[in-house]
């Protein structure tokens, strides 16, 4: 493992046996490296194992098999989480403090010294928008709830953040905020390994993704690598008549139209792309957009769990 | 570990359980007190009055005063006590805390030991406002010395921290506080049993069962027995080293199987 990972995993395995006897695997020999001062997204079906990575990675869980590394050390040596922010899924508030109490509490937990916490928890209140709140916890709303969970994954200043569904029951505004905020963070240098179920948010601010699915890792790579040409091209007119239609399948043969927009498979190369675009010109219409079909991360991600996808990249 | 444990105390604050028992252990003296009255004979004696009733023998009195508070302490205050330490056991274990908590940079251990410390400094505190607020009031007021009666309650303190110990094992495998709480009494139902182990001999007459009943005494708290002794202790200073040192091996033994647990525990 090199100085720039921040976390390194390898082989990693859990088995968990029920009250009779069964065994069941979580994770099934899952390798991974994220490296420092990246955004790294774990995407998954429910069950798939992503929060038992996470756990192991903070020493909640322990492994049955491999090893887990973070900044080179066993996370179960407690200095080593002394570096790292932690947003669980679901997370127990104590309901009788204020969340300027919380945050002391918590900062103390990561060993942050009182002066630094007096200074630095007024700005992370207002960072995630509570500045002023006089409430007690037990009157926060969900959303309140996960905005203080980020305030207190950020309090020791880590230089790893875990996020467990860091946007659940945020609104969008919210949500926009937490993305904004981890690519700030990610200019400042720090890690990030997020578990979403939100591929739209994933796709926008992560460098590295994978897919893991009933405790395998399926796929591993860029979401612009996953979002690839489908080999297809959307054609979008201002109008479609009949002539357009008839001179449309004399070039290509299986044009799926929808309104005045048809897409196809480009199977003759760009020849053939351009004999359609030379034949549309020749009729009188205009041609609005020609844009070759990416697949979405949400599509790349269905294939992939629904086995389409073949085995490990 | 300092900071779970005030945090415990705070927490105990905000339960009511814990508040029950420190607005208690003002109250109760304070009413005991406010129907005692007393006076400076011309002879230079002091005499007590409750109610109606006169006391000469201000000895005996205050001798009473701190019976009847030993037997408060180890009877009622130790059940209210299980009743404000339970759901300070298990809050910290409750599923969406330990994510919390255990992600941070202080060790399982010093939560246990935190959570512990805490709940037994509460318990403490309130013994302390109750009981040795009452001896310095009654020492200040008939000039009869407290010493005995405030080593005395080391035994109650000792027999809390056994239960103590019991239901923190307990939390580990069902963090649920009422579990905990039925734990408690259950051990204190039982070492009453075991500390007379010599009248159930007379119904139980296999020789195995009557090897496993003194095993059982042997391995846990001698509650009822502790409880006993800080009377006999009180009052006689007599006092027997085996319930002390064996309950006292029996909480470390106990803390040592909790945090090895804790330690070992996936959440």
């Amino acid at each position: 493992m090199n100085t720039d990972t921040a976390i390194a995993v390898a082989d990693l395995a859990k088995n968990y046996r029920t009250r009779w006897g069964k065994s069941t695997h979580a994770l099934a020999g899952v390798s991974l490296e994220v490296q420092r001062g990246s955004i790294f997204g774990l995407l998954g079906r429910n069950g798939a194992g992503k929060t038992t990575l996470l756990k192991i990675l903070l020493s909640l869980v322990r492994p049955t098999g491999g090893a887990a590394r973070v900044f080179g050390h066993d996370p179960f040596d407690a200095r080593t989480r002394r570096r790292v922010g932690f947003l669980p899924e679901q997370i127990r508030l104590p309901e009788y403090l204020k969340a300027e109490s919380f945050l002391r509490y918590m900062g103390r937990l990561g060993y942050v010294d009182r002066a630094v916490l007096a200074r630095r928890i007024p700005e992370l209140l207002e960072l995630v928008g509570l500045r002023g709140e006089r409430k007690l916890l037990r009157a926060y709303s969900r959303g309140m709830q996960q905005r203080l969970g980020l305030a207190q994954a950020l309090v020791n200043d880590p230089d790893l953040l875990l996020l467990d569904e860091p946007t659940e029951g945020l609104d969008p505004i919210g949500r926009k905020q937490v993305r904004d905020l981890l690519v700030e963070l990610r200019g400042r240098g720090k890690t990030i390994f997020l578990n979403s179920h939100l591929l739209s948010e994933v796709e926008l601010v992560c460098d590295q993704v994978m897919i893991l699915d009933r405790g395998l890792a399926k796929k591993s790579g860029s979401p612009g690598e996953f979002m690839r040409h489908t080999g297809e091209y959307r054609v979008k007119l201002a109008e479609v008549t009949e002539a357009i239609v008839a001179a449309v399948a004399a070039v290509v043969a299986d044009a799926k139209w929808s309104g005045a927009e048809f897409r196809f498979a480009l199977s003759g190369g760009r020849a053939q792309l351009n004999a359609l675009i030379d034949s549309l010109r020749a009729l009188p219409v205009e041609i609005e957009a020609v844009e070759p079909v990416r697949s979405t991360l949400e599509e790349f991600f269905i294939e992939v769990v629904a086995g389409n996808a073949g085995g490990m990249a | 570990m300092l900071t779970v444990f005030w945090h415990t105390l705070r927490e105990s604050i905000h339960r009511r359980m814990g508040l029950v028992l420190l607005v208690c252990s003002v109250f109760l003296p304070s009413v005991l007190f406010a129907v005692s009255r007393f006076e400076r004979q011309a002879n230079g004696s002091i005499v007590a009055y409750t109610g109606p009733f006169r006391h000469t023998d201000i000895q005996v009195f205050v001798n009473d005063a701190f019976g009847s508070l030993l037997q408060f302490t180890a009877g009622i205050w130790l059940f209210l006590g299980m009743f404000a330490a339970g759901p300070l056991l298990v809050s910290y274990l409750e599923k969406g805390a330990p994510d919390l908590l255990f992600s941070k940079g202080v060790p399982r251990w010093q939560f246990f030991l935190g959570r512990f410390l805490g709940v037994l400094a509460l318990f403490v505190i309130a013994v302390g406002v109750m009981d040795g607020g009452s001896a310095l009031y009654l020492w200040a007021r008939t000039g009869v010395g407290p010493g005995r009666f405030l080593v005395a309650l080391l035994f109650p303190l000792l027999s809390f921290a056994a239960y103590l110990a019991l239901m923190g094992l307990v939390s580990l495998a069902q963090a649920n506080a009422g579990v905990l709480i039925m734990v408690a009494f259950l051990q204190a139902a039982f070492s009453a049993v075991l500390a007379n182990r010599s009248q159930l001999f007379t119904v139980i007459q296999w020789a195995w069962a009557r090897t496993a009943i003194d095993w059982l005494y042997r391995i846990l708290p001698k509650n009822s027995e502790l409880d006993r002794m800080a009377n006999m202790y009180f009052r006689s200073v007599t006092y027997d080293w085996w319930p002390i040192w064996s309950t006292g091996v029996f909480i470390g033994v106990v803390l040592g199987v909790s945090l090895w647990f804790l330690h070992r525990k996936s959440f």
